[in-house]
Formats: structure tokens, sequence, C-alpha cells
């Protein structure tokens, strides 16, 4: 285990009469990047800010490196413990190379002038940062973005055992964004811990070793990045319609929120979904959520399309993966695209392993069809044509074709509203 | 390479002091040429009694006490955050005058020093005090506190005027602001000004990182508090002490950092040291002006007539206030 950097037992703090960080807890090791995650008015950057010395405790004890925090003069503080902030707020054109120097300050005696070893622990920060290329200019005549760079150069300057960042990103493209939280974690690796205020919780998601997830100046959940991004407590905390997933570059969960539409209740008006690929993925969800009773496939085992429709519960038609679409799936699907009251069909990738699900559509009443389909990009077709023609075909017999999901909502109402006056 | 620049601004302005100096010392209404100055020929008892005796500890007076107001006006400035503040508006002054008047209307004239000192600390707290709402300073906050505090010390010195009997013009000439009773036996109180300006000097860095910004002070590992307490006494000790010398001289505090600045940059390492010599420059100058063309007019209103205008224009520059 790596030993403890910071220790708090049952913190409490705030402004005023009432305490904002109620009995906190909480032990941050080293090598560890810890996110803090948590609605606004959360407590959040007031827990940085006891940290940092800012805010006194109320009650409680923290612990640095195992002395109590105030018993550290503010000199030998400054050397275990750095801060950047939301914003780098300096008014004067300091230069960028001074401004850096500023994190040795703690580490240089007030009667010396910086050592050579100072010098070369400021250029390296510049360098690790890409900020070398401005060292001499005035850090007023920077963007947002560098000068953020520059703050993170100055607490790495200064190369303490606790790294505290407090929104450090509010300001800052994505593009610095990722540049800086993967230069951070790299700091984390060494004897070292990180905490940091995230409002992206996919990005302290995708980083953080740890996440603290704080609600009404509690810490609520904590722990790996999967076992605190719950459903039941995003939804909860934030109150929203989250559904998480998996960031397909990192592993870690990802946070969406779902969509909502605002649609007349479409209950006993049944369609059925033909798509594939991913391309039917948001449909699902959409009509679904709007009240059709939907039903879908047929889809491959391992499409992500079957994954979605699982998620909620849609009745589909599956063959295994990469397999034939089967004589008696077939048999199926051309029955439940008769019963239904509209078949979708999306700009999936056709060849002639699922080309029978665009065959049955020959024996439906071409007015029930709705293709999705940009007409100007074409199909991704692997039949010869052979699918596009047919496509083609019903489109000049009357089937619709529309560019995306608010056309094919209007559709779809109408009928209803058609049907409804009857 | 920012070495080397700062030594060359630090040379350039010690030479420019020295000449400053030396053509205050020429200078006035009875003419001595440079000269004969120099070779020693021709000088009368007189004239050697004016140069050496009159004009030339008026002069290294006005040289240190201008350097003492600029150099508390640039720590000031970064302490407060606020770039209108200095001993004068900020009514470090008046409360060193309503010490000078207590100490001259009790009669005990040697008390004058210590009566400057401590009423301009105690001023400066005051202000500290009162304008810290929430350990936050607004511009107009702290104006208007300067403001109210100098008018309250005015009416105190007012007060002590009227009671004061046969030493009413003794306060009245202090009040005004001038040099002309400066003698050698001033030149070692004000060089003892020196040392809290070396203070100042020695906490430059400290200022650097307090002009960045309250957020990160602590954990570059100064306590703000106990720093901004400590330097705002310093600053106010070099107040009084100069201004028990000169009077209340406004604007020389606030116009050299302003001035050195703009050469300098914000770095405090060269601009307390650059201050010191722009303030004694100016003030050097202004003394020479008023006592050579304008009949020995109070320096006090020649620098308030130049100083003026200058502080109007940085009001209007800012929009926060």
């Amino acid at each position: 285990m790596n030993s403890v950097i910071l220790n708090i037992n049952n913190l409490h703090a705030g402004y005023d009469e009432h305490d904002v960080l109620k009995a906190i807890s909480i032990a941050i090791h080293e090598r560890s990047f810890v996110g803090i995650i948590g609605p606004n008015g959360s407590g959040k950057s007031t827990f940085m800010q006891v940290i940092a010395r800012s805010l006194p405790q109320r009650d409680g004890e923290i612990l640095l490196l195992g002395e109590t925090l105030t018993s550290y003069s503010f000199r030998e503080f400054g050397q275990q413990v750095g801060y950047v902030p939301q914003e780098c707020e300096i008014k004067f054109k300091y230069p960028v190379y001074e401004v850096v120097m500023m994190g040795r300050n703690p580490h240089i005696d007030r009667f010396c002038s910086p050592s050579a070893e100072d010098h070369e622990i400021v250029r390296k920060a510049l360098e690790q940062t890409g900020t070398s290329d401005f060292a001499d200019r005035p850090i007023t005549a920077l963007s947002g973005g560098e000068r953020q760079r520059v703050m993170i150069a100055r607490v790495l300057a200064q190369d303490p055992a606790l790294l505290l960042l407090d929104e450090p990103f509010a300001h800052i493209d994505i593009h610095h964004q990722y540049e800086l939280i993967r230069i951070i974690r790299e700091t984390s690796r060494g004897k070292r811990a990180v905490i940091g205020v995230f409002h992206d919780i996919n990005l302290a998601a995708a980083y953080c070793d740890e996440l603290v997830l704080m609600s009404d100046g509690k810490i609520r959940a904590c722990g790996k990045p999967d076992k605190v991004l719950t459903n039941e407590l995003i939804q909860e905390i934030f109150r929203i319609k989250s559904v998480i997933d998996v960031n397909p570059t990192t592993g870690t969960p990802f946070v969406y929120v779902e969509d909502e539409w605002n649609l007349p209740a479409a209950k006993n008006i049944n369609v059925h979904l033909i798509s594939g690929g991913g391309t039917g993925s948001h449909l699902i969800s959409l009509l679904v959520r709007a009240g059709y009773s939907l039903k879908c496939g047929v889809l491959s085992e391992n499409d992500s399309d079957c994954r979605i429709a699982r998620k909620y519960d849609v009745p589909t038609l599956v063959e295994p993966p990469f397999s034939l679409l089967s004589p008696e799936k077939e048999e199926q699907l051309k029955e439940q695209v008769q019963d239904a009251d509209f078949v979708i069909v999306t700009a999936m990738p056709i060849g002639w392993g699922n080309f029978p699900n665009i065959r049955v559509l020959e024996n439906v009443n071409p007015e029930k069809i709705i293709f999705i389909i940009p007409p100007e990009e074409g199909l991704a077709d692997f039949t010869s044509g052979v699918a596009t023609d047919t496509i083609k075909r019903l489109i000049s017999i009357g089937a619709h074709q529309v560019y995306g999901p608010a056309e094919l909502l209007e559709i779809l109402q109408s009928v209803t509203n058609r049907d409804r006056s009857d | 390479m920012n070495t080397i620049r700062h030594s060359l601004i630090i040379v350039g302005l010690g030479l420019s002091v020295v000449v400053a100096v030396l053509v205050s010392v020429v200078t006035g209404p009875v003419e001595i040429s440079l000269w004969d100055f120099f070779s020693g020929t021709a000088i009368d008892g007189t004239e050697r009694l004016i140069l050496f005796d009159i004009r030339l500890p008026r002069a290294l007076a006005a040289a240190l006490v201008g350097a003492g107001l600029a150099c508390a006006g640039a720590a000031m400035q970064t302490l407060f955050r606020n770039d209108l503040a200095d001993p004068y508006t900020l009514g470090t002054s008046a409360g060193g005058a309503v010490g000078v008047s207590l100490a001259i209307i009790s009669g005990a004239l040697l008390l004058v020093p210590f009566g400057a000192f401590f009423g301009a600390i105690g001023s400066a707290f005051l202000v500290y005090i009162l304008a810290a709402d929430r350990k936050r300073l607004s511009t107009g906050n702290l104006l208007l506190t300067g403001i109210a505090v100098s008018m309250f010390f005015s009416s105190v010195v007012s007060v002590c005027l009227v009671f004061s009997g046969n030493n009413m013009h003794q306060i009245m000439f202090w009040l005004m602001g001038g040099l002309w009773n400066a003698s050698w036996a001033d030149i070692p109180l004000l060089l003892i000004t020196l040392i809290p300006a070396g203070i100042l000097i020695l906490f430059s860095r400290d200022l650097n990182i307090m002009s960045c910004g309250e957020a990160e002070t602590r954990t570059l590992g100064i306590d703000p508090e106990k720093t901004k307490l400590l330097l705002l006494g310093v600053s106010a000790g070099i107040t009084g002490l100069v201004v028990s010398v000169s009077g209340s001289i406004g604007f020389i505090g606030l116009v050299s950092p302003h001035i050195m600045r703009i050469i300098t940059g914000p770095d405090h390492r060269i601009l307390i040291p650059a201050s010191l010599g722009c303030g004694a420059i100016l003030l050097v100058c202004a003394d020479t002006v008023s006592r050579t063309w304008l009949g020995d007019l109070p320096v006090g209103i020649v620098t308030a007539f130049f100083g003026a205008p200058f502080f109007l224009m940085l009001i209007r520059r800012r929009s926060d206030l």
C-alpha cells in the first residue's frame, strides 16, 4: 500500500453560521489522482479551500504527512502543498519565467537568490508543460490556455507532495484540457498525490484513479470511477436522466444525458425498426421514451443496436454473431413487419447476410415504410446494388424517405393525429 | 540578462540622484557657479555656509524623504492591491500629522518623530481594518475610508491648532509640508528609514507573489495576514519618520512607483530600489524648483500641483471604482 499523504477525519468547515462541509473523512494516498465531482454548491471548492488553508476548519482533523495542517509554518506548507486556481489572476506583466520561479519560493531562503538548481527545475517545468517558447513573454500577453499551462508549470516547479487543482479547466478549450490533464496524471505517478475538482465527469472518470462524489457537503461515494458512477447516484445527485456507457477509448464509465422529447403519448402504435451497425441505437431510445410500442430485428447478437434494444427491453429478433439470417427468422420478421403500423429502416450497411431484412419489405404496404436515408449519401451496399434497387423501387411506389429523427417523428405523429380525428 | 538590465537601472538611478543633489546644491537665489564650487576658489564664508550647511543637508533630506515616501507607496500599492494607494491618499500622512501636532502642543519637540511614527502606523492600520470588508478591499471602499480617516485626523489637527497658542505657526508650517527647516540634525533620523526600506526589499519576492493573487499565497509559502501586517507597519513607519521632518508631502509615493513600473516592470526586487531613486530625484527637483523660482513655496504644494492631475488620470483609467 502506498503511504498516506492526506488524512481527513470528520472535517467540518463553512462560512457564517452554517457548515458547508459536514463530517468529511477521507484518506489520500501517494501516486493517486483523485477527482472530486458534484453539483454546484456541493462543497467541492470549500473542501479545496480548507486543504489549501484559505478557510479554517471548524472541527475534525486534517493530517498532512502525519502532522496536523496547522502545525506547518506556511513556508513548510508551501513545500508540501501546491495549488492551481481556476484561472490565472495575474494582472501585472511578470515574465512567464518569473511566474514559474515563484513556485520555488517556499524552497528559497529569504536572504538568498534562486540557485542554479532552482533555475534548472524551472526550465524543466517549462519544458514539461510546453511553455519554454514563451518564457520571456509577459504572462498578461498569453491566451487563457497558455496561462493555465504556466500555472501548472509553476506548481510542477514547486514540486509538492500534494497538488490541488480547483476546476483548473473551467476556462480552457478541449484540446488544452486533455493536454494538461495528461501532464497532471503523469506527475501523480511520482511520490505525490493529486486532488482535482472537475465539472466534466467524463474527463474525471477517464483520468482519475479514484472519484469522490460530493453532495450537500458530504461525501456520497468514493472509489474507482466505475464504482462511483452508478445510474442511481448520478440521477439522484445531479438530477439528470443519465445513461452510463463505457468510453471506448479508455474503458472507463461514460455518462450520457438522455435527450428529452416532448411527445404526445403514442401508445398502441406498433413500430418495427430494421437497423444494424449502431445506426438505430438513438432511435431505439427515442422511440421507446416517446411511447411507441417498438420491436427490432433482425439483429446480430454482437451488434451495438442489439445491446441498446436489450437495455430498453425491446422485443428483438436476434441471430448469433456473423451468421446468415435463417429462413425461420425471416418468416417471423415477415409476420412482424406485416403487423406493424410502421416499419423504419435505417441507413445500415447491407450485405447478403442481412439482405432478407430488406427483402421482406416487398410484402408490406409501401406507405408504412420509412427509410431514414439521406438521399445524397446512398447506402453502404455490399449486394452489388440489389439492395439499393429494392429500396429505390419501394420509394417510387410510396415509401417515405427522410433525413433524420425529427422528420421521422413528424410522419409518425401526423398519422397518430389523423387516426385520432377519425 | 535581467540581472544586467536591473544593475544598469540601479546604477543609472543612483548616478541621477547624485547629479540631482549636486545641481540642487548649486542652484538657488544666491548664484554660485558650478566651476567655483568644484575648484574651491573664490568661495567666501557665506557661500560656504549656504552650500554646505543649508543647501546640501536640505537636498539630502529631500532625497531621503522622497525615497522613503516612494518605497512606502510602492509597497502599499501592492499590499492593498490597489494602484491608487500611497501614504497620502490612505491618510497615513494625516495620522502622522496628528502625532506631530500632539507632540508640538505638549511642548515635547523631541517627541515629534515618535508622534509622527506612531500616528502614521495607527492611521494605516485603522484604514486597513475599516476598509477591509470580509478580506476584500475594493478601490472605492479603500479611497473613501482613506478620505474619511484623513478628514477625521484633519479635524483633530484643527483642534490641536486652536489649543496650540504660541506653537500654532510651527504646526501650520509643518502641515504645509516643506523642507526649509531641514538641517544636518535631521539626516541621521532620515538615514534610519533606509533600514525599513531594506526590509521591504528583503520581502520583495513575497510582494511579487502577493501581487499575483490572493488564492495561492499560502501554498507558495507566505502567511498573507502576517506579511501584510508586518509590511504595512514597515511602510507606515517609513512614512511616519520622513513626515516628521518634512511634513506631509503628497503624491511622491503615488507617482514614483507608477513611473518606475513602466521602466522596470512589476518585479519588486527591482521596483522598490528603483522607486527609492525615483522618489529621491523627484523631490529634490521639486524642492529646488520651489526654493529657487517660487519663493520657497512649501514643496507639498508643488508636488500636489503636478501629482493631483496624475492621480485623476489613474482614476479615469480604472473601471472598477
